[in-house]
């Protein structure tokens, strides 16, 4: 086993995304060099550059974070401003107004994001709109800031660093192609650490992601200073460039049009803007030198038209964008067509074609002839009582689970069994007390349940789609170390180590379960068996003391079942304590210590699995009274 | 003297603030009325202002219709543009989430207030309001339209509040909000719903147009700016509550033009922010929203 | 009245219904019985076109492929959803008058009808869905359906999650319908399934695996077994 998990590589170290950008940026080179004449065709180029920064840095608030947010485009002038004024001294180095802008885009989307925190979505979206209003305001009436008029700035200095100075666009070329380059390495950075899956888990699945412990509001703001401070620094050097700024530069319009070449390119991937914004910027330009007329308006006028309608047909027509068509065509045989979150956000998604890639053959897990005895209490949840408006779905349950026991918990549909899960997870509140290894914990917050050791699987089993299989197990790693957006840019040695240990549990938890095959590939392409089991890897991975399955048999056949008990049973010998909800008669007889019947929100039945099947009372609850 | 001058100057900021109000109001019920019905939030709903304030202009300036049957004429013509929206935007994309729907209402947007400057020009034009002159009331002077735009707003809110709450359509309207497929089977016609829905918040933009249109001037982009504050109204007010984004509104204005023009007159419009970030913070749901609101905000 | 030939659900890859056949005539009241998860919404689903199917389901002689959702309720197939769907920010009043947007014309329950038939909704008439109890929701689906002027009602799990002193006074009330409409529900709960339905068929994975009138089904433990696929579980 040691043997087939070290031959699988993490995804940190496979892959060669810096060739990839040092190839690219090679190619712009020679690309700019030999095929760019003239001054228009170099501003062009250098257009398309920025804006490339521009809208990477939006990927990482709407692609990545799934944050609606029209404020990039207000940050993008806002960078040119605060630069512009930082160095109107000129005994100030140049370089000083990037600090400052970043800085200035640090601050202000931290405090911006802080303060929607409660919102979602629309509300934020509008936000964003008004924090951009409130910049073209304030940059209006400054006129100490900006020692100008009406927004109007002039006589920017141009970029100097170590004594050179960058006067054409030529030299600006030298200077913006860096700046990309470093923000793709950063991108590919942010890509290949944790902070990717927790930012696809928190943004696709909210509610459990908290129940994994992860710091949502956190990864949320993150992310979106992280785009904000690259729309600043584009900004900055737009200004050092173009010498000159008015609040024209940066309207609503151009929020827009960042949020087209994000699409035009694809949310799925980093070169999405690149390759989105080259589109823009080069169909702009033909638009603007074609000498097509239509009905004396030349076409150039009918920009904004063009580009409105073709939102709406890649929103209709291909919602990949460029990039993930790419992928599609030329990556066959890998995930799938385009990031799930996507499919969903745009309402397409489709089953994914099943596979049976649950091997069946492998021998089961190896369960000891000793059991080890049962133990105290390790929960107890006494008087748990649920109610929605009118309908009590949970009424005073007790229920108390003991160490190395396993308890089934049966009812018919509508008895509140799963209502008794949720209450006990803190998912929805509840009145009543829990303890848990003789502590208290207040019922009602996902997190300390969790933090507490309790993990819970879900009838439907809750994965994230778009994340690998091993994606999907890190994700309940309990080792949290060093999984931020800092770290993995600063402390990258580091990152990788324990990204490394991180990597070789989540790969013996999927080898256990007999995963490690599809390990890489995207949890939504699993068949049902084979996501049971990756729900139980996720348990194994996640160190859990207490696990409660909701229905775990569902949907499997006889020979999964089997799998699952002994799966279960291994578990229990490890010393975990599990409660397990289900209807299948074989599979609760030959698994369970104990069973308790609910009925109707109550407890009307306890005992042995054999027995409880005869008892009067289950066949009513079952079935009615006669 | 001073005191007239004083009681003439807070008058006419009072009134300011009431007319704003009622603007940002008035713009905000067509989109309201998308949002309860179908859960969509139309960012063309300024450009339909705009859209509404030329068409009258086209018909009046240009062909030298009468004002009253050039606003009519405006407003049934928002009408059939509500419903296309419906047709483009909405229907193919129905079944997606919001968010899609969002963003190709702001494609557009963009197409509308284009074309507009295409046939029309960005130069600012004026519209005759359907009141010429006003009154003065302590010094202060006050344009009719103003006062008509109270008014309206005031019975058009009424008249919504009265069509959600106590028609059949209005019922069948919220069923369709809370569970689409249970009112499908009991024979509710979701479909003709959100065409009527959106084409009526089509007619709604048509109406605030031509009659805040005569208070300034306009231009390409003036119902943008209406329709933004009339999204802060909203939050401010509770989102999916009629009621509440008319006084949302009063609230805005009262803060930017009393407030605003004693206090801190140059930055006069950040005020209405702080508010609403006050509130907000406190109260995500603003005054009057309730969390049963259909969508997630 | 209704008749479901070889009917196919299927979910992207799961078979919810296999090759189902059932009947209702006029006068009638049919049971279809089953576990969880063993296809019995979907086959309603299926039959109010909110699910795509494959096989033939005919109302009154005709297909009802194409009618659409909205066009089987205008129809007289009225269908009370699993779950029972109140419209949870409209009142009990205004949820009845909702429901006879169906009606169409055709002579159903009137409003006091329903008050009649459920005496508890009268001093709710102004209560709003989400605030009612799961038996008061199930009296307002159920009113709300008869309402709509049913020519043949489907009834998804009445009796889920409610008291046993509530489904009694439910089932009666439905005593009551089942001599102007024809009925077929799906139950869980099959003892006081049995005391309406005159025939019923058990499914279990998708497929029938028992059929039979009230009386032939009335042996529980039968049904028990099949229900979870076992033999006679032996004292």
């Amino acid at each position: 086993m040691r043997e087939r998990v070290r031959r699988v590589k993490p995804p940190i170290y496979r892959g060669m995304p810096y060739l990839t950008i040092a190839l690219f940026v090679v190619g712009l080179v020679i690309y700019r060099n030999w095929r760019t004449h003239g001054l228009a065709q170099e501003s062009l180029f250098n257009d398309w550059l920025l804006y490339a920064l521009v809208v990477l840095g939006f990927y990482f608030v709407f692609g990545v974070a799934g944050q609606f947010a029209f404020s990039q485009a207000a940050v993008f002038g806002l960078g040119g401003y605060v630069s512009a004024w930082a160095t109107f001294n000129h005994s100030h180095p140049v370089f000083v107004g990037m600090i400052a802008a970043a800085v200035v885009a640090l601050g202000a989307s931290f405090v911006f994001a802080l303060l929607m925190q409660r919102t979602e979505h629309f509300y934020f979206a509008v936000g964003t709109l008004g924090l951009q209003t409130i910049i073209v305001l304030v940059i209006s009436k400054w006129t100490h800031f900006t020692h100008g008029g009406g927004g109007e700035v002039s006589g920017i200095r141009p970029w100097s660093m170590f004594g050179h100075t960058f006067l054409t666009d030529f030299d600006m070329f030298k200077v913006l192609t860096l700046a990309l380059g470093v923000g793709l390495v950063l991108a590919a950075f942010i890509e290949r650490s944790p902070v990717r899956r927790e930012a696809i888990a928190v943004r696709d699945q909210p509610i459990v992601a908290r129940t994994l412990g992860l710091p949502a509001l956190r990864i949320r703001i993150v992310m979106f200073m992280l785009g904000s401070t690259f729309a600043a620094v584009a900004g900055s050097l737009y200004a050092h460039r173009a010498a000159s700024l008015s609040t024209e530069s940066f309207s609503v319009e151009l929020g827009l049009y960042i949020f087209l070449m994000a699409i035009l390119g694809g949310l799925g991937s980093m070169w999405g803007a690149v390759v989105g914004s080259w589109f823009f910027v080069y169909s702009t330009q033909e638009l603007q030198t074609s000498s097509i007329v239509i009905n004396h308006h030349k076409i150039s006028e009918f920009k904004p038209i063009l580009f409105g309608a073709l939102l709406i047909i890649m929103m209709i027509a291909a919602p990949e964008g460029l990039t993930g068509l790419f992928r599609r065509v030329v990556r066959r045989r890998r995930s799938a067509a385009m990031p799930l979150f996507l499919s969903r956000f745009l309402g397409l998604a489709k089953d994914p074609v099943a596979s049976n890639d649950l091997d069946l053959d492998r021998p089961g897990p190896t369960v000891s002839v000793e059991r080890p005895p049962i133990g105290d209490a390790v929960l107890e949840a006494r008087g748990i009582t649920v109610r929605f408006g009118g309908v009590r779905a949970v009424d005073e349950v007790d229920v108390s689970l003991r160490d190395g026991e396993i308890l089934g918990l049966i009812g018919p549909n509508g008895s509140g069994k799963s209502t008794l899960l949720n209450a006990i997870t803190g998912v929805v509140p509840a009145g009543g007390s829990l303890r848990i290894r003789g502590t208290d914990v207040r019922l009602g917050r996902a997190e300390t349940v969790v933090r507490a050791g309790v993990y819970r699987t879900y009838q439907t089993p809750q994965r994230y789609l778009e994340l690998s299989c091993i994606d999907n197990v890190l994700l309940s790693t309990t080792d949290r170390r060093l999984t931020g957006v800092v770290s993995s840019i600063l402390l990258r040695p580091l990152v990788l180590r324990h990204e490394r240990a991180r990597w070789q549990r989540a790969a013996e938890a999927l080898d256990r379960v007999g995963l490690l095959d599809v390990a890489e590939a995207p949890a939504g392409s699993l068949s049902y068996g084979a996501n049971r089991m990756l729900e139980l890897a996720r348990v194994i991975a996640g160190d859990a003391k207490v696990v409660l399955l909701d229905e775990p048999s569902a949907g499997l056949n006889h020979a999964e079942t089997e799998l699952l008990a002994a799966h279960l049973r291994a578990l229990r010998d490890e010393g975990v304590a599990l409660l397990v909800v289900d209807h299948k008669i074989d599979f609760i007889s030959s698994l369970c210590d104990r069973v308790v019947v609910l009925e109707l929100g109550r407890l009307v039945a306890e005992g042995d699995p054999h027995g409880i099947w005869q008892d009067e009372r289950v066949v009513t609850a079952y079935l009615g009274s006669a | 003297m001073v005191f007239a001058t004083a009681t003439s100057d807070f008058l006419s900021y009072l009134s300011a603030a009431i007319s704003e109000g009622s603007i940002t109001a008035l713009a905000a019920l067509g989109f309201l009325l998308t949002f309860k019905a179908t859960g969509v939030i139309s960012f063309a709903q300024g450009a339909f202002i705009t859209l509404g304030a030329y068409l009258a202009y086209w018909t009046s300036g240009k062909h030298d219709w009468p004002i009253v049957p050039a606003y009519v004429f405006a407003i049934v013509a928002m009408f059939f543009v509500g419903v296309a929206s419906e047709r483009i935007a909405y229907r193919p994309l129905r079944g997606r989430s919001i968010h899609v729907v969002v963003i190709a209402t702001f494609g557009i947007s963009e197409i509308v207030v284009t074309l507009i400057n295409i046939f029309f020009g960005a130069s600012p034009q004026g519209l005759d309001p359907l009141v010429q002159g006003g009154f003065h009331v302590s010094g202060a002077y006050i344009p009719w339209q103003r006062v008509i735009i109270v008014g309206v707003t005031l019975v058009t809110t009424a008249a919504l509040v009265w069509l959600f709450g106590s028609t059949q359509f209005g019922r069948q309207v919220r069923a369709v909000a809370s569970d689409r497929e249970t009112a499908q089977l009991y024979g509710v016609p979701v479909g003709r719903l959100s065409i009527i829905a959106f084409g009526l918040a089509g007619s709604l933009a048509g109406l605030a147009g031509v009659l805040i249109a005569p208070v300034g001037s306009i231009d390409p982009n003036f119902g943008f700016l209406i329709m933004l504050g009339g999204f802060y109204a909203a939050i401010l007010g509770g989102f999916g509550s009629l009621g509440g984004v008319v006084v949302g509104g009063f609230l805005i204005g009262f803060v930017q033009y009393v407030i605003g023009s004693y206090w801190w007159r140059d930055y006069q419009s950040l005020l209405p922010f702080v508010l609403i970030l006050g509130v907000i913070a406190v109260s995500p749901q603003g005054l009057f929203g309730n969390r049963n609101a259909h969508g997630r905000l | 009245m209704l008749e479901v030939h070889d009917l196919e659900v299927s979910y992207g890859t799961v078979h919810a219904v296999r090759g189902l056949s059932l009947a209702v005539g006029a006068g009638e009241v049919v049971s279809l019985l089953g576990p969880n998860g063993a296809g019995k919404t979907s086959t309603l689903r299926a039959i109010t076109s909110l699910e795509p199917y494959h096989g033939s389901i005919r109302f009154d002689g005709k297909e009802v492929r194409g009618l659409g959702t909205e066009g089987c309720a205008k129809a007289g197939l009225i269908h009370v959803p699993e779950g029972r769907h109140v419209f949870p920010s409209l009142s009990v009043h205004e949820n009845l008058q909702v429901g006879a947007t169906a009606a169409r014309g055709r002579a159903g329950y009137s409003f006091d009808d329903v008050y009649d038939l459920f005496p508890t909704l009268q001093n709710l008439r102004t209560r709003e869905g989400w605030a009612l109890s799961g038996g008061e929701q199930q009296m307002v689906a159920i009113g709300r359906a008869l309402v709509a002027a049913p020519r043949l009602l489907l009834l998804d799990e009445p009796s889920l999650g409610l008291a046993p002193i509530v489904v009694k006074a439910v089932f009666q009330a439905l005593g009551q319908v089942r001599a102007s409409t024809p009925i077929l529900i799906v139950e869980q709960n099959t003892a006081t399934a049995l005391t309406l339905a005159d025939h019923g068929t058990v499914i279990v994975n998708g497929q029938a695996v028992l059929r039979g009138t009230a009386t032939e089904l009335a042996d529980r433990r039968a049904i028990l077994n099949s229900y979870l696929g076992q033999e006679e579980i032996t004292a």
